[in-house]
């Protein structure tokens, strides 16, 4: 299988968060950046494998992963995401309230590319959520 | 004739013989008279045999009751010293110039579980017994103070032993070297007492300020997920559903908003405050003058912003501590001069440091703006307690970090202050010093 691919305009964003008001407002933002791709939410780690990996589901090009799912953390899954044949190269940007430098290291050793802290007041969170769904999303060689 | 003139020559020699005898008796009585200033009597009958001999007798006499006095004293003091060294609640040891042991009070025991006698055996060739049992941990600190005390310097060591029965105590010994003339030592007294409880005691307070403070740290975190929920909510309503809301329906929203709004300024200043201890202190050298290049340098806009002028002395001296903590006092105190200067004129900010005689860098950072009421100087320094609460915004940490920092580096903060016309405040901090306990490479090879 190809390890790179071109990001389609209706290729999916998965979203990982285990918070329904948090994913509202992200969900918010990034209808607000202008972004229009199809939303992917998953609140489980579970969810979020069936969504990658399971039959019959939307290619996904970019995923916005919440550190701090309760009792998981989702920088358990972004190995996995590494060492997929299909999502090898997949942009994970990874979402959290927390600003701990142990947190942001943790992302950053599982193999995030981003990390986005999310206290930031709405119009300037949109902003840098519209910023790196423009860079993550083009099309890739 | 002759045997009658012999016999008359005898009896005088002989009542001349008895006579002095007689005298020298009694010179003797008079000399050895008891010392409790009796006055010898008859002294002006004493017959006159020398003519010095009255002033020979006076200066033995003299003599032989100084002598008598300072033996009295001597042991006295040899009481007094037997009293206090066999009864005193600290081990003292004296050490010879090669590290023999020629003293050991009898409290040693006590406190190592070894006696006098074993001490002074263990040391007879020199070799140092509290080394002996001091615990690996502390070994290399109980050398140093050893090897510093060679020098002829006083110091305090605290370390654990092994007390003889395994069991690990805390102890604390003062050394005081003894020199000649010469300045050279010639032998070290080693004063140790018993510190367990007390460190034990602090150690328990110490861990349980951890647990505050690691607890604060994380229960702040937690809390910003449900701030993010609240301020993100009551924001849509407020873009999306205006017109469902109304006026009076957006103006509920609004407080909404305010009180998310004052709850992520509360989380953030108690996570300031507690990430002082929480995270790892990296104590080097601070150049200050780098410190106040970065303060003012974050402080720019707001100097522009208020038109400030702010003089900084260029040749500020360096302390010891954590860069991070160190720059977190400055621009504390910079911006607080700034936040709380005047309306009415041109804030003026001045940043002046020196080096004291007794090594502690004094920073003054002074303004002329609000000032202080004095009913609120006491508190000034302790969490959320805000002098100017109202009219100005501010978490009431900042000050409160300061003097958290501060103390340490164990330093002080103090501040001065006239409402109306502005404050100083001033930071003492131990100065940054070379290690002066460093041991001459051939006096540690001896020792």
């Amino acid at each position: 299988m190809d390890s790179s691919f071109t990001a389609a305009p209706l290729a999916a964003i998965l979203l990982l968060d285990d918070s329904p008001a948090h994913r509202t407002l992200i969900k918010r933002s990034i209808r607000k950046a202008g972004v229009d791709n199809p939303l992917v939410e998953s609140a489980t780690l579970e969810e979020a494998r069936h969504a990658l990996f399971g039959r019959n589901c939307l290619p996904i090009a970019l995923a916005l992963l919440d550190l701090n799912l309760g009792q998981e953390r989702s920088s358990s899954l972004i190995p996995e995401i590494r060492r997929s044949d299909i999502y090898c190269d997949l942009p994970v940007v990874v979402l959290s309230t927390s600003a701990l430098e142990t947190d942001i290291r943790e992302s950053y050793a599982a193999g995030a590319d981003c990390y986005m802290i999310k206290n930031e007041d709405n119009a300037a969170f949109s902003q840098e959520i519209a910023k790196a769904l423009a860079f993550y999303l083009q099309p890739r060689r | 004739m002759i045997v009658g003139l012999c016999l008359v020559a005898a009896a005088a020699f002989a009542c001349g013989l008895f006579i002095q005898s007689r005298l020298i008796r009694r010179a003797i009585e008079r000399i050895f008279a008891p010392v409790n200033g009796a006055q010898p009597k008859g002294k002006e009958t004493m017959p006159h045999f020398c003519p010095f001999a009255q002033d020979v007798l006076d200066a033995v006499r003299h003599e032989l009751n100084r002598k008598s006095e300072l033996e009295h004293e001597t042991a006295a003091l040899r009481e007094r010293y037997e009293l206090v060294s066999t009864n005193i609640a600290a081990s003292l040891l004296i050490y010879d110039r090669s590290g023999k042991v020629v003293f050991c009070s009898p409290y040693t025991q006590v406190l190592t579980g070894y006696s006098p006698e074993e001490i002074a055996a263990y040391s007879a060739d020199g070799a140092d017994f509290l080394e002996s049992l001091v615990v690996e941990q502390d070994a290399e600190r109980y050398k140093r103070a050893r090897q510093v005390s060679q020098l002829g310097e006083d110091i305090l060591v605290r370390c654990r032993i092994r007390h003889r029965s395994g069991l690990r105590l805390w102890l604390e010994t003062r050394l005081v070297p003894v020199c000649n003339d010469d300045g050279e030592v010639v032998s070290v007294l080693a004063v140790t007492v018993d510190v367990t409880d007390t460190l034990n005691y602090q150690e328990q307070i110490e861990a349980q300020n951890r647990d505050l403070s690691d607890f604060a740290y994380m229960v702040s975190h937690d809390l910003k997920a449900p701030i993010f929920t609240i301020k993100g909510m009551a924001h849509a309503l407020l873009e999306d559903h205006q017109q469902q809301l109304g006026r009076d329906g957006c103006e509920l929203v609004n407080y909404i908003v305010d009180g998310a709004a004052r709850l992520e300024r509360l989380v953030a200043s108690v996570i300031e405050y507690s990430s002082i201890n929480t995270k790892e202190w990296q104590n080097t050298d601070v150049d200050l003058n780098t410190v106040m290049q970065q303060v003012r340098a974050d402080l720019a806009e707001q100097v522009r912003d208020k038109n400030a002028a702010v003089i900084v002395d260029d040749n500020l001296p360096s302390i010891s501590g954590d860069q991070i903590r160190i720059y977190q006092i400055f621009s504390n105190l910079l911006g607080n001069a700034l936040k709380y200067s005047s309306p009415d004129r041109t804030p003026q900010i001045a940043v002046r440091g020196k080096r004291t005689a007794s090594d502690m860098v004094v920073v003054d950072v002074q303004d002329n703006g609000l000032g202080i009421p004095s009913a609120k100087l006491d508190d000034i320094f302790r969490p959320y307690r805000r002098a100017h609460g109202n009219e100005i915004e501010g978490s009431g940490i900042g000050l409160a970090c300061v003097k958290k920092i501060v103390d340490r580096l164990g330093g002080t903060v103090t501040v001065s202050s006239v409402e109306g016309q502005g404050s100083t405040f001033s930071v003492s901090i131990p100065a940054a010093q070379p290690n002066p306990r460093e041991v001459p490479a051939d006096l540690a090879r001896i020792f």
